[in-house]
């Protein structure tokens, strides 16, 4: 232990609990919780963070878009400290909901669903889901706190999401899916939609009625054998349009 | 900050112009007009009130700083204090020393004469800016998230937290304590329930 340590002041414990939130907030939940452990005063300070971010996957996407799909052993951990991180948030109003998983073990699919509804309830703004499974709380759809919206699947072997019919998401800005199989559900839908990224599978000839949307990209993977589906645009006031994929 | 006003000016101020609440130190913005403290300062000639154009920023160390009054409402908190009419000579900062109340300035000036395009180049050099900003010493790096916060200067208060936790994210609790001089008071067996609790945040 070098003796210049001994006069330099730990002064990152001493910053207002306001900042601290604002720093441990910056990063994925699992290096927030750590800081649980560094000292008496920092066993509780992780709970006032505004973003929940979990990450459980193990390799990333590749070129070809495959998440190898894995069983690690840690699913109990996991589990346990998901629940106990929501059980023990302080904030009501949550800024940011981040889950990513590609572990395959039925304990998380089924636990999956209720992470993410326990995120609605606390008034949720922004939601990043990158999961295995297709089935999502309607609660969702119809969640009036969100701006953003982003769904992924981490493993496309096939299928996409399929969206329900009731949607109702009045302060969504935002909203990115991938791989989506019925593009037509959001059809007034987001009255304030301002920025729409979907990457479709084109079966059926789909119109897009958003008369908000500044903001485009379409990626069309081929759909069944006959190629010729029809995309229709009604989006007057967009700005950027990016276009790509088998049309 | 309403301390450092003459009182006589708020004296004058109050029978002429005054706003539908009591003044005090603790009442939230006044929000006079800009036409009401024109309306004052052709009435009281005597007030000095700083030009619009430029701001004296008066640091704990009484030194000064004169900045446009771009720059300088970069700030929130100065913003607010402009628009309340309480810039007449200077403005005290008494939370902020000199030496980082300049660093503050040359952030503030470099994010305001950045035009807002979308080119490229433009968006390259202000990263690396910022980049470059915060390659600071901790106690630095400390002082100007404090400074930041309190002046309300937004994308610095970003930019600052933002490399506290690029420290502390990644690390293990030993690494963080040696990071930070942090002294660990648990017990052993606190600490090991506090792991336990948390298993997975720890593997």
């Amino acid at each position: 232990m070098s003796s210049t340590s001994e006069n330099v002041d730990d002064r990152l414990s001493m910053l207002p609990e306001d900042i601290l939130s604002r720093i441990l907030s910056l990063m994925p939940t699992k290096f927030a919780v750590r800081t649980s452990v560094l000292s008496k005063r920092w066993r509780h300070t992780w709970t006032s963070v505004t973003n929940l971010d979990f990450d459980y996957t193990r390799y990333h996407r590749s070129i070809q878009k495959i998440i190898k799909k894995f069983v690690d052993g840690n699913e109990e951990n996991f589990i346990k400290f998901v629940d106990r991180a929501l059980k023990f948030c302080r904030n009501s109003h949550v800024k940011l909901f981040r889950l990513h998983v590609s572990n395959y073990h039925h304990a998380i699919v089924s636990s999956v669903s209720n992470w993410i509804d326990s995120a609605v309830r606390l008034n949720v703004r922004e939601l990043d889901i990158c999961v295995i499974q297709y089935e999502l709380p309607l609660s969702v759809f119809t969640c009036n706190t969100l701006t953003s919206l982003r769904l992924e699947l981490s493993a496309c072997d096939f299928g996409g999401w399929e969206l329900p019919s009731t949607i109702y998401l009045p302060c969504l800005k935002t909203l990115d899916i991938v791989g989506c199989n019925n593009p037509q559900a959001i059809h007034g839908c987001c009255p304030v939609l301002e920025s729409l990224s979907l990457e479709v599978s084109c079966e059926e000839d789909f119109v897009l009625n958003i008369p908000t949307l500044k903001w485009l990209k379409l990626i069309c993977t081929s759909g069944s054998s006959n190629g010729n589906s029809k995309i229709t645009l009604r989006v007057p006031k967009l700005e950027y349009l990016f276009v790509d994929g088998v049309l | 900050m309403l301390k450092n006003l003459n009182s006589k000016h708020i004296q004058r101020f109050s029978y002429k112009y005054l706003p539908q609440f009591p003044i005090s130190p603790n009442s939230p913005k006044l929000g006079f007009s800009r036409s009401q403290i024109a309306n004052y300062r052709s009435n009281f000639p005597t007030t000095i009130m700083s030009s619009s154009k430029t701001i004296v920023l008066r640091s704990s160390d009484g030194e000064t700083f004169e900045v446009d009054e771009a720059v300088a409402v970069e700030s929130q908190t100065i913003k607010h204090m402009i628009e309340d009419g309480c810039a007449d000579t200077s403005i005290p900062l008494p939370n902020v020393t000199s030496k980082i109340l300049s660093k503050v300035i040359e952030y503030c000036k470099k994010h305001v004469e950045t035009p807002n395009a979308d080119e490229k180049v433009a968006e390259e050099d202000l990263k690396s800016f910022d980049a470059d900003f915060v390659k600071v010493d901790q106690s630095t790096l400390f002082d100007l998230i404090l400074a930041a916060n309190y002046l309300n200067i937004k994308s610095l208060l970003d930019l600052t937290c933002q490399t506290v936790a690029d420290m502390i994210k990644g690390k293990t609790p030993e690494e963080i304590r040696k990071t930070f001089n942090i002294k660990n008071d648990f017990t052993p067996e606190e600490e090991e329930e506090v792991r336990r609790e948390n298993a997975w945040a720890f593997e």
